[in-house]
């Protein structure tokens, strides 16, 4: 975690200030057993001690470390007890702890939906898990009707957090959702208040070969394929019957890299037409840039309205 | 007498057991949902029996494409029951044989993994280590790059991971872990550490943030094949039977592939890269003693990004005498920087002479400044060890002067500048550097300082021979310069033309590049190369006497 996401310090004095995030910031001293070779360079060593305990669970803290600040190292002089080698020094800190607990209510991001479970992402970093519940009758779950993208709330139901990674899992706090399948505008709110999905640190264009990737590189690219995906479905919106023609039209106009990708959205999208309004939403998007596409749904619906 | 039918039964009933397996490979036919009824049997009401059988039968037969659909259709439908207690069942599915398939049931596949994971975090290590296990397979080595459908299978397991990551960024720190983990080891072949080495750095293309751990992993390894050769060279010329020339011989090879994939990696992103590589190098080369090819690469950076160079080469000096605020470090890390420094100076083509006039400048000064506190001090003690560092800054001025003579003493101004170095009084002062100076270092500068009148260092030459003569123990002098001539044939061809060969003042030269006289080497010794035993070409070395720290590439093949 502390290589990808990183948090600053205001970002997390207002998660810890809200009652609901589960982080509490808390000042600790600790003893810290440096080895001598640390020595060299005290401060620097205290630090990448403290910076390894960063996004794992800690005893001492009940619960995971996400950052600390206001780094003091309390003596001037380490003592050495007994035979040991190492040196110990009082070292003192505000330290932010991610503390969940069963029950707890939290707030996070879908970025995972299937027909069996969603995965959702709390504080950026951490995944909860809400899977559809097996023993309910019928075909009903108001998670289906909840899209990637959307913030959700969810209560805590199992954790463990000894793991390699934290498992959470939840169940969905039904009152959040239940406005999504009629409620239309409140969902676009919801939408417009969430930001989108942020993978910044995963480039996919470059999972491609070699070859492909001299043609979509970096971030300038990628924007570029977004505007003309939206230009693309709007015009097949137009002329909808002639889905195909806008396909080919839309393959050479993009180039290489690009068109694969296009082609698959546009044909989820022509799909999408025929079916009703709810289905259309179910839509699999490309959790890379989920606004960019249901813009264009949204407008189609209104043009059948 | 007995044992002979009861094995003939023995083999009989084994030919028939492997026949009814065959056979039941042949006929062994999932049914749609068999496989997720069998699960949720197994989780409801433990009825373990058939989940167990599932589970070998899974592990022990290829599946076929309609099998295979059907297992993980089912397997994705009941994602969220595989928990820990199915751990066995995920570890052998994740297990099941996917690239070689249509792209359809990669698809599939691809599904279901994400599914999986975000379903149960804890499965994330079985199902990471799978999949950069594939990164591992046999092969044939490849010329410029991999076959275009090994990049297509590698660029579906991308695609998975990268996947993964963006859904789940805490596994980024466990992907890493598994990437050290499962490095192949140094001798397991050319091939598979080319491939996993060209994929390590294929993940840090989409996973930039990874990218410094990515290079310090594969960094890490090559230093611990360089070693290795390092280590096998030095025993070479003290035993003359070796059992493993040839397993020697391909760690060389496969070094010499894995530091052509780092040297493209470095001529394809420039810049974030290079200066990845200059923090890499403080940390985890400049430590390490006595390696011969891996630095090679900081060669290459400085050589093309100057503000890297400035950047190393100031960082180097730093570390040389000991100027960084936290106290001088090692004496040993303070002599290696010594070393590549002068190295660097000396060998690097790129480097503008400007830098090695400053250079020479300031580590006069820093000497003098040197020798006047410790005049000071009452008796300016003999022990190497408490002025090593001095010594090694001497040497590193004395080689410099040396090496490149044909700058120094060319012009009148460039002999001034030589004359403003006070080298006489480096020369004779009572701590007498001479002393522990490599002699074939000692020998090329006091020629070249003899005949230009600059220092006569003969006297202390011959009292320091004496004073050896007396005492009984043999002296040993550090006779490591890591930027000795390249040797490893193809990687070379991009080093070499950034290299710079010594050039003896006596001889008359040709004006010879290293590059064109290693080219030359090789097209003529090509047939050579490959004829010669080992043992042959070991001979040959051992019958020239060549100094290190002037080597040229005219000696480094035989």
């Amino acid at each position: 975690m502390s290589t990808i996401i990183k948090f600053d310090i205001k970002e997390l004095k207002k998660l810890a200030n809200d009652k609901n995030s589960c982080i509490i910031e808390k000042k600790v001293t600790q003893n810290l057993a440096l080895q001598p070779w640390c020595l060299g360079n005290l401060k620097e060593s205290i630090k990448n001690l403290l910076d390894y305990k960063i996004g794992k669970f800690d005893k001492e803290f009940n619960g995971i470390l996400l950052s600390y600040k206001n780094l003091r190292v309390l003596q001037n002089v380490g003592t050495i007890r007994n035979d040991n080698a190492d040196i110990h020094f009082q070292v003192q800190a505000d330290y932010f702890i991610f503390r969940p607990f069963v029950g707890a209510t939290l707030t996070g991001i879908v970025n995972k939906k299937s027909t069996t479970h969603l995965g959702i992402l709390v504080h950026r970093v951490f995944n909860v898990v809400i899977p559809r519940p097996t023993e309910e009758p019928g075909n009903m779950w108001v998670g289906s009707n909840v899209q990637e993208g959307q913030e959700v709330r969810f209560r805590i139901e199992v954790l463990d957090l000894y793991g390699a990674l934290p498992y959470i899992r939840g169940e969905l706090d039904v009152r959040c959702v239940k406005l999504g399948p009629d409620g239309d505008d409140d969902e676009e709110v919801e939408k417009k208040a969430t930001p989108a999905l942020n993978v910044s640190y995963v480039d996919f264009d470059k999972t491609k070969p070699y070859s492909q990737k001299q043609i979509g590189d970096g971030l300038l690219h990628s924007t570029l394929k977004n505007t003309k995906l939206i230009n693309s479905s709007k015009h097949q919106l137009k002329i909808a019957s002639q889905g195909t023609v806008s396909d080919s039209h839309n393959q050479s106009v993009n180039g290489k890299s690009g068109s694969t990708k296009a082609k698959n959205v546009e044909s989820e999208i022509s799909v999408s037409e025929k079916k009703t309004k709810r289905q259309s939403k179910l839509l699999e998007s490309e959790q890379k840039q989920p606004e960019a596409q249901s813009k264009p749904n949204k407008k189609h619906k209104r043009d059948v309205q | 007498m007995s044992g002979t039918p009861k094995s003939v039964a023995a083999s009989l009933m084994q030919k028939t057991l492997d026949r009814q397996a065959s056979l039941a490979r042949m006929s062994l036919r999932f049914k749609k949902n068999q496989v997720e009824q069998i699960l949720v049997q197994c989780i409801r009401n433990k009825n373990t029996g058939p989940y167990l059988e599932l589970v070998k039968v899974l592990r022990d037969y290829p599946l076929n494409e309609d099998n295979f659909r059907i297992v993980f259709d089912d397997s994705l439908s009941c994602v969220v029951l595989l928990g820990r207690e199915l751990t066995q069942y995920v570890n052998v599915v994740c297990s099941i044989e996917w690239l070689d398939r249509s792209e359809e049931l990669v698809d599939l596949y691809r599904t279901f993994v994400l599914n999986l994971v975000t379903a149960h975090t804890y499965h994330c290590p079985i199902v990471m280590m799978r999949l950069v296990t594939l990164f591992k397979g046999d092969g044939e080595n490849w010329e410029d790059s991999p076959p275009s459908e090994l990049l297509v299978k590698w660029s579906h397991v991308h695609d998975i991971i990268g996947r993964i990551v963006a859904i789940m960024p805490m596994t980024s720190d466990l992907l890493m872990h598994i990437m050290i983990e499962q490095f192949p080891y140094y001798k397991a072949g050319c091939y598979t550490n080319r491939a996993y080495i060209y994929n390590l750095i294929w993940m840090s293309k989409y996973l930039p943030s990874l990218r410094e751990q990515i290079m310090t992993a594969v960094i890490n390894k090559m230093i611990s094949m360089d070693v290795n050769i390092a280590e096998y060279e030095k025993t070479k010329s003290d035993t003359m039977f070796d059992m493993d020339v040839d397993c020697q011989d391909e760690v060389s090879i496969t070094l010499d592939y894995c530091m052509l994939e780092v040297l493209k990696w470095l001529e394809d992103e420039r810049e974030p890269i290079m200066n990845i590589l200059c923090t890499v190098f403080e940390r985890i080369i400049l430590p390490t003693y006595g390696i011969r090819h891996v630095q090679f690469l900081l060669l290459y950076t400085i050589s093309i990004n100057q503000q890297c160079a400035d950047r190393v080469l100031d960082n180097l000096w730093t570390i040389a005498a000991g100027l960084q605020g936290i106290g001088p470090g090692a004496l040993t890390t303070r002599k290696t920087a010594a070393s590549h420094l002068a190295g660097l100076l000396a060998r690097c083509v790129r480097v503008p002479n400007t830098r090695l006039i400053k250079y020479l400048k300031s580590m006069a000064e820093w000497c003098h400044s040197y020798i006047s506190a410790t005049q000071e001090s009452t008796a300016a003690c003999d022990n190497t060890k408490a002025h090593g560092a001095f010594h090694a800054i001497c040497h590193a001025i004395f080689y410099l002067v040396a090496f490149k003579h044909h700058l120094l003493f060319t012009s009148k101004e460039n002999v001034n500048f030589v004359e403003s170095l006070n080298l006489p009084r480096l020369v004779t002062c009572a701590l007498n550097p001479l002393r522990t100076c490599p002699p074939q270092v000692t020998r090329a500068f006091s020629s070249i300082t003899r005949s230009h009148q600059v220092v006569y260092c003969q006297g202390i030459i011959e009292k320091n021979a004496r004073h050896t003569l007396q005492s009984t123990a043999v002296q040993q002098y550090d006779e490591w310069f890591p930027y000795d001539p390249y040797n490893l044939p193809i990687s070379g061809k991009i080093i070499w033309p950034l290299c710079i060969d010594y050039k003896d003042w006596l001889k008359e030269g040709d004006d010879e590049t290293q590059y064109s006289s290693m080219k030359r080497k090789l097209e003529e010794d090509d047939d050579y190369l490959v004829m010669a035993s080992p043992t042959q070409r070991l001979a040959t070395s051992l019958s020239h006497g060549i100094s290190p720290g002037f080597r040229t590439s005219e000696n480094i093949f035989i």
